[in-house]
C-alpha cells in the first residue's frame, strides 16, 4: 500500500497533518465503500419508512413489515435513523468523508499522476504496487543497455534510455494512470452530488390520478395533474407502450401540457419526471336508478372518507378491490378478466360481485365491459377501465454531477482493468563480472505477472 | 409452472454432477485422463442448461421473461462459461470441480423450484433494451465474480492443507492467482457495465422491473470495487481484499437467486 504524506511539521505532527495522512490513505477508499455498502444492506433488510408515513394507513402497513420483536422499540430506533437510513447520518457521514477523502487524494496524487503521464524522468512517488529487483548481466553496462531496451520494446513497453546508457525508464499504458484520478474525481462528484441532491432518500414515487393534482415544490408550477393515459398494448393490464398527458401549473385549464412516453423522462424547470408505470384501475361510480342522484362509495381504507368516485387497482392485492356502499349496506367487489371455466365472463371484462350486509357469498354477480352499467337494489353502478400514472419525481440538478461521477468511475475502472499501467525506472551499474541491472517498478493490477515478465525481460535465461 | 420444464435442467444437473465426480477422482488419484471426459460432460451440461433457459424463455415469449430458476441456471452457466474461457488450457481440474460444484448447487435450486412447482411466471418482462443489457452483462459479471470468489476460497484451502496433500495435489494451486485476477477483471468490467445499464434504466424510466434488485446490485458493486481496488492498487491487505471479493460473490448470489 502506498500513501503520500503532507509536508512534515517540525516536532510532533499537527492535527491537520495527521488528518491529511488519514485522508490521503487509499485504504480509506475501501473502508468507506464497504461502509456505504453496509448501510445499503441494512436499508434493504430493515423495512424503511415509506413516503407519507403521517398517513395512518401507510404507517400501519409499514409497521406490519417490521418484525414483531422490535416493534416495541420502533420509536427509539426511529430516532437513531435506522428506519430512514438512506436519508440519515449513517449514509451522509460516509458520503461526506468520501468527498473529503477523494479531494485529498486528488490533491495528493495529481502531481505524481501528471508526472507519470508526462513521462517525467525524475523521481515520481509510487502510485500503485511497487517492487524492486536486481539482476546481474555478463555484459558491461554500456553494452547491456541497448539489448535490454530492445527486449522491453518488443514486449510492448515504451522506453527512454539516457545518453550515457546507464539509466532508463520503461512504461506501458501511461495514460491509464489518469484512471486513478478519474476514480477519485468520480467519487467526489458522486458523493458530493448525492449529499446535495438527497437522491437516494428524497426521490418521490407517486401514483397520479385524474382530478387529483399533486403539489410540487416549484414556485412556477405549484401542482401537477394527470389529464389522461393512453396505452397501446396486447395486454391491457401490463401495457408496454403508452403516453401520459400531464398538466403542470396553477389550476384547472392553466399551465403547460406535458406529454410523457411510458418509461420516458422529461426535465422541466429542474424537475426530472419519469413515467415509470401505467397502473390499470377500475373507476366505479354509483347513482340512484330512479333519481340519478349520486350514491357515495366507501373505499376499504381506514380514515378515507366516502366518495362519489373510487379508483380500484386491478393489479396486486384483491382485497383492495372491495368498496362499500354505506347507504345501501352493500359491498361491491370488482375483478377484471381473470375468471376461467364454463360460466366465465369474456376476457377483458369486469366481474362485479354484490354482497349484502356481512354475507360472505355474493347476492348477485354481473359481467360487464368498460363504461357499461349494472343495477343492484335500485342503484346503478358504472365501471370504467382507466389508468393511473406511476411517476418518479426528482427535483434539483445535482443528479447530473452524480451521473457524470458514476460515468467517470465506471470508465476509470474499465481503463485500469483492461489496460493496467506499468512504470519502471532502471539503472545499470558496472561490476567486475559485467553489470547489475536494478529495476524499480510501479504497477496497478497483476503484480506477480508483471514481476515475472520483467525479470524474464531483464535476464531472458533466468 | 409445469414440472416438465425441470427435465432438461435435471439432465444438466446429472451431467455436471458426473463431471464433478470425474474431476475429483482425477485430482485425488492423479488420473488426468478422467478430466477430458469430465470436460465433455461439463460442456454438455452447459449446453443442456442453456437450452432449458431458452425453452422456458420461449414458452414465456413474447415477453422474453426469465424466471428465477432461469436466473439461477444463468448464473451457474455463466460461471462455468467464464471458467471454461479462462482455464481451458489448464491441466488441473480441481478448480473446475469447485466452480462446477457451485454451479451444481445453483442448478439444483433451479430444478427444485421447477420440480416442486414453486416457480411462477414472472410478472416482470425484460423487454426494454437497457434492462436486457443490465441483466445479461450482470449475469456474466456475477459469473466472473463467483469464479473469482471460488478460486480465492480454493487458494486459501490449498494453503491451509499444505501439510496433508502431496505435491501432485498441491500443484492445482499453480497459476490460480492469474486465473482469479482475470475472472476479477471480467467481473469488474461486466458488473460495472451492468450497473450502469441498470442505473440508466432507473433514471430514464425504461422498465421499473429492475428497481428492486438494483440496491443489491449496487451493494455487490461496492464490495467488488472495494476488493478489486484493494488488489489493484494495494489499498488493502491482500487477505482483506480477497475476503471482500468472497463477500461480493456471496451478495451476487443473493442478488440473483433471492432478489432479482
Amino acid at each position: 500500500m502506498t500513501s503520500i504524506s503532507a509536508p512534515q511539521t517540525v516536532g510532533w505532527p499537527s492535527l491537520l497533518d495527521r488528518l491529511w495522512r488519514v485522508f490521503a490513505s487509499p485504504r480509506l477508499t475501501c473502508i468507506l465503500l464497504v461502509w456505504v455498502a453496509a448501510v445499503l444492506v441494512l436499508s434493504a433488510i430493515i423495512p424503511q419508512i415509506p413516503p407519507r408515513i403521517e398517513d395512518p394507513t401507510v404507517r400501519s402497513q409499514w409497521l406490519a413489515n417490521v418484525p414483531t420483536s422490535i416493534r416495541p422499540a420502533v420509536e427509539r430506533l426511529q430516532t437513531l435513523g435506522l428506519f430512514n437510513l438512506l436519508d440519515s447520518i449513517w449514509l451522509r457521514l460516509p458520503l461526506a468523508l468520501l468527498l473529503a477523502h477523494a479531494l485529498v487524494m486528488l490533491a495528493a496524487w495529481l502531481p505524481a499522476i501528471w508526472s507519470r503521464v508526462g513521462r517525467s524522468r525524475g523521481e515520481v512517488s509510487a502510485l500503485g504496487k511497487s517492487f524492486r529487483f536486481e539482476r546481474e548481466l555478463p555484459e558491461p553496462a554500456q553494452q547491456a543497455g541497448q539489448p535490454l531496451i530492445q527486449r522491453l520494446e518488443q514486449a510492448g513497453y515504451r522506453t527512454f534510455l539516457t545518453p550515457d546508457q546507464v539509466s532508463f525508464i520503461a512504461w506501458r499504458w501511461r495514460l491509464s494512470w489518469l484512471g486513478l484520478a478519474g476514480i477519485y474525481l468520480g467519487l467526489a462528484l458522486v458523493s458530493g452530488g448525492l449529499i446535495l441532491q438527497g437522491w437516494l432518500g428524497q426521490a418521490q414515487e407517486v401514483s397520479l390520478e385524474p382530478d387529483n393534482p399533486l403539489p410540487l415544490p416549484l414556485a412556477a408550477a405549484p401542482n401537477l395533474a394527470l389529464e389522461g393515459v393512453t396505452v397501446s398494448s396486447d395486454d391491457p393490464l401490463r401495457p408496454a407502450h403508452g403516453v401520459a398527458l400531464l398538466r403542470v401549473g396553477g389550476g384547472v385549464g392553466e399551465g403547460l401540457s406535458l406529454t410523457l412516453r411510458l418509461h420516458g423522462s422529461r426535465l422541466w424547470q429542474g424537475l426530472w419526471l419519469t413515467f415509470v408505470d401505467a397502473r390499470p384501475v377500475a373507476e366505479v361510480t354509483a347513482a340512484d336508478a330512479e333519481t340519478a342522484e349520486q350514491v357515495l362509495l366507501q373505499p376499504f381504507s381506514p380514515h378515507v372518507a366516502a366518495q362519489e368516485r373510487v379508483r380500484l387497482p386491478l393489479l396486486g392485492d384483491p382485497e383492495a378491490r372491495f368498496v362499500g356502499v354505506p347507504s345501501e349496506n352493500v359491498t361491491l367487489h370488482v375483478d377484471y378478466g381473470v375468471a376461467q371455466g364454463e360460466d366465465a365472463y369474456p376476457e377483458g371484462a369486469f366481474s362485479l360481485s354484490f354482497f349484502r350486509g356481512a354475507e360472505a357469498t355474493p347476492a348477485s354477480q354481473a359481467s360487464l365491459r368498460s363504461r357499461d352499467e349494472a343495477t343492484f337494489d335500485g342503484v346503478r353502478y358504472r365501471i370504467i377501465f382507466d389508468y393511473d400514472a406511476g411517476l418518479h419525481l426528482n427535483s434539483g440538478l445535482w443528479w447530473v454531477a452524480v451521473a457524470i461521477g458514476w460515468g467517470m468511475i465506471a470508465l476509470s475502472f474499465l481503463v485500469l482493468t483492461l489496460a493496467p499501467p506499468v512504470y519502471a525506472r532502471g539503472s545499470l551499474l558496472g561490476t567486475a563480472q559485467g553489470c547489475r541491472v536494478t529495476l524499480a517498478v510501479d504497477v496497478l493490477g497483476d503484480e506477480p505477472r508483471r514481476h515475472r515478465e520483467l525479470v524474464a525481460l531483464v535476464r531472458p535465461d533466468d | 409452472m409445469d414440472a416438465v420444464y425441470a427435465l432438461p435442467g435435471a439432465v444438466a444437473l446429472v451431467e455436471w454432477l458426473l463431471a464433478c465426480l470425474l474431476y475429483a477422482l482425477g485430482w485425488y488419484r492423479a488420473k488426468y485422463d478422467l478430466n477430458r471426459v469430465g470436460d465433455s460432460l461439463a460442456l454438455a451440461g452447459l449446453a443442456t442448461a442453456l437450452a432449458n433457459v431458452a425453452w422456458l424463455a420461449w414458452e414465456l415469449s413474447p415477453g422474453l421473461a426469465l424466471t428465477k430458476s432461469s436466473l439461477a441456471t444463468g448464473l451457474a452457466a455463466s460461471a462455468v462459461a467464464v471458467y471454461a474461457v479462462l482455464a481451458h488450457r489448464r491441466t488441473e481440474r480441481l478448480s473446475a470441480f469447485m466452480v462446477l460444484g457451485l454451479g451444481v448447487l445453483f442448478q439444483a435450486y433451479a430444478v427444485g423450484r421447477l420440480w416442486w412447482g414453486v416457480e411462477s411466471v414472472p410478472p416482470a418482462l425484460f423487454l426494454p433494451r437497457w434492462a436486457a443489457v443490465h441483466l445479461l452483462t450482470g449475469l456474466v459479471g456475477y459469473g466472473g465474480l463467483v469464479v473469482a470468489a471460488t478460486l480465492t476460497i480454493l487458494s486459501f484451502m490449498l494453503s491451509r492443507l499444505k501439510g496433508r496433500l502431496d505435491l501432485n495435489q498441491l500443484s492445482a494451486g499453480v497459476g490460480l492467482w492469474t486465473l482469479q485476477w482475470r475472472s476479477l477483471q471480467i467481473a469488474l468490467v461486466a458488473v460495472t457495465a451492468s450497473l450502469s445499464a441498470g442505473l440508466i434504466t432507473t433514471w430514464w424510466g425504461l422498465g421499473q422491473v429492475m428497481a428492486d434488485g438494483l440496491a443489491w446490485a449496487l451493494i455487490t458493486w461496492l464490495l467488488l470495487a472495494a476488493g478489486a481496488y484493494g488488489l489493484l492498487q494495494g489499498a488493502a491487505p491482500p487477505r482483506l481484499a480477497r475476503a471482500l471479493l468472497v463477500l461480493a460473490g456471496a451478495v451476487a448470489c443473493v442478488t440473483v437467486l433471492a432478489v432479482s
